[in-house]
């Protein structure tokens, strides 16, 4: 399967602690992959570092290389990188303006100023979360009045206006209940039509309703790795066993 | 384990009481015994009488005190909040950061009056700006800059960073973030630091004694001239002795007046910025 995303030989150093060692990991375009692993294990660095959030981060040193199809991500500018990977945070933290102003905030930074296209473009990435239908007539009310679910899906929605190839969700659903959690994941499974979807999560069971692939970490090191069916069934290394078994988390 | 939970919560009370009676009987102290000179003509006149300001007004200190506070927090704020933003959104480097740091606290450590001196030596004497307004702002504004700067960092660090990461994750700079996003959120309670910062300014004499202010100006006019000031007038009325006491309390009382009222009204401002920021 063709790849949206790679690394190769990734290593992060918060000050003088290595977080991720030689991480070298494909991520196929047009699916779910998800990362998971034990606490701490690195799951958010690596997913921070494929659209150079990691940089933000005070004392992070990165070494190795971010692919995004062929081209190196350390040879994009900035703005690029991070226009073609969309990235959505654990919280959902939509802007406090409305929710035609968030979902307009980035094509209009992108020199978006038509009226007609910025309507065509939040009727069309609401659409795509499935908001649309529920919230049409409340576009012009505060993102924040929403409930955690909705709010999510307008982070969502508001990641895909810039037009990425790949999205990145950091425990999108940590924060939500029961039946958002599963609105976000039939949402994700959409998606994945359209987009590369790469999500970091601790519940097995989500990565196990979702992923085409699983990346397993562990102490900062890629453990293992594969199509979701095999890795989940028969798991080749006794760590991801052992793992998946509960022994540790 | 009981005695000891009632003991900490008396403690914690007693605080609280203490510090509102201490409050109340400082500004009633003050009211008292300056109220008998509070009058429109003590208000909105210049200082007369033999003994200067034993008779007439205020008014040319409460003008000079306000042009001095302006000048100062225009010139204290702007590298107040652009070092704030340095810190939280482009220092990469904790050492770095513990730096500036240091040099916000040493700074804040400097005594007044040798920023007066300071002050002085540098803009009324080797840069020959004069005694002025402009001096005496560029003293206070030193003095009042780690005192915004810290409190604008700490606005700026309180305000979610997923929401400010939320933005750069969308391909915006962090120019563009600051402005669209940090600085809209952030006004409220950096308009409220600035002037508290401001007020802070007002009621410091010994930075201005040497560079702008003087015993008897009219309005102010000018930056480049000199003009009275409501806690240098104080001083002088309280060393002329106790001919001039009255006016030195109701002096005292208008400065704290002014002070106060401009607290309150940050204070109510910034709340309702908060609130309107977070419901629109």
């Amino acid at each position: 399967m063709e790849s949206a995303i790679r690394t190769e030989d990734l290593c992060i150093v918060y000050g003088k602690k290595t977080v991720l060692q030689g991480i070298t990991v494909d991520f196929p375009k047009n699916s779910i992959t998800s990362i998971i692993g034990p606490s701490g294990c690195g799951k958010t660095t690596l997913l921070l570092s494929l659209d150079d959030m990691i940089r933000e981060v005070p004392d992070a040193m990165v070494s190795g290389d971010v692919y995004i199809g062929k081209e190196k991500t350390s040879s994009m500018p900035q703005s690029e990188l991070r226009r073609r990977v969309g990235l959505v945070f654990q919280t959902p933290v939509p802007f406090p303006f409305s929710v035609y102003d968030n979902l307009t905030y980035a094509p209009k930074y992108y020199g978006n100023r038509d009226r007609k296209n910025l309507d065509r473009i939040v009727r069309e990435k609401l659409e795509m979360v499935g908001l649309y239908d529920e919230i049409k007539d409340d576009l012009w009310k505060s993102a924040l009045k929403f409930s955690g679910g909705q709010q999510q899906r307008i982070c969502i929605a508001r990641a895909l206006t810039a037009d990425p190839d790949v999205l990145l969700l950091d425990e999108p659903c940590s924060a939500l209940d029961i039946k958002s959690t599963s609105i976000i994941e039939e949402t994700l499974k959409k998606l994945k039509e359209k987009y590369t979807i790469i999500i970091v999560t601790h519940n097995i069971a989500q990565a196990r309703r979702l992923s085409d692939k699983v990346v397993f970490l562990k102490d900062g090191r890629l453990i293992e790795e594969g199509d979701a069916g095999t890795f989940f069934n028969s798991p080749e290394h006794p760590d991801t066993n052992d793992f998946l078994g509960g022994v540790y988390g | 384990m009981k005695i000891k939970g009632l003991l900490i919560k008396l403690w914690a009370y007693m605080g609280i009481v203490i510090i509102f009676m201490v409050t109340v009987f400082f500004f009633a102290y003050i009211f008292l015994e300056g109220h008998s000179v509070i009058s429109r003509e003590f208000i909105f006149e210049a200082p007369s009488g033999m003994v200067l300001g034993s008779e007439g007004g205020i008014f040319p200190a409460i003008t000079g005190s306000l042009a001095f506070t302006l000048t100062a927090v225009i010139i204290g704020s702007v590298p107040a909040v652009s070092t704030a933003l340095y810190v939280v959104y482009f220092c990469k480097k904790s050492r770095m950061t513990e730096l500036i740091h240091t040099v916000v606290q040493c700074f804040s450590g400097i005594p007044s009056i040798v920023l007066g001196l300071f002050s002085y030596s540098l803009f009324v004497r080797d840069l020959n700006f004069g005694r002025c307004i402009l001096s005496g702002g560029i003293a206070l504004g030193i003095m009042i800059l780690p005192f915004i700067e810290v409190r604008a960092e700490k606005t700026f660090r309180e305000l979610d960073p997923a929401m400010v990461r939320s933005a750069y994750a969308l391909g915006c700079t962090k120019t563009h973030t600051i402005w669209t996003i940090v600085l809209p959120a952030c006004r409220g309670e950096l308009f409220s630091g600035i002037i508290l910062g401001g007020c802070y300014a007002m009621g410091a004499t010994a930075p201005m004694i040497f560079t702008g202010a003087v015993a008897y100006a009219g309005n102010p006019t000018s930056l480049f001239k000199p003009a009275m000031a409501l806690p240098l007038h104080l001083y002088l009325l309280v060393a002329q002795g106790h001919t001039s006491l009255d006016m030195a309390y109701g002096t005292a009382f208008v400065m704290m007046a002014v002070i106060l009222f401009s607290n309150i009204l940050v204070t109510i401002y910034a709340r309702r910025r908060h609130y309107t920021w977070n419901q629109q």
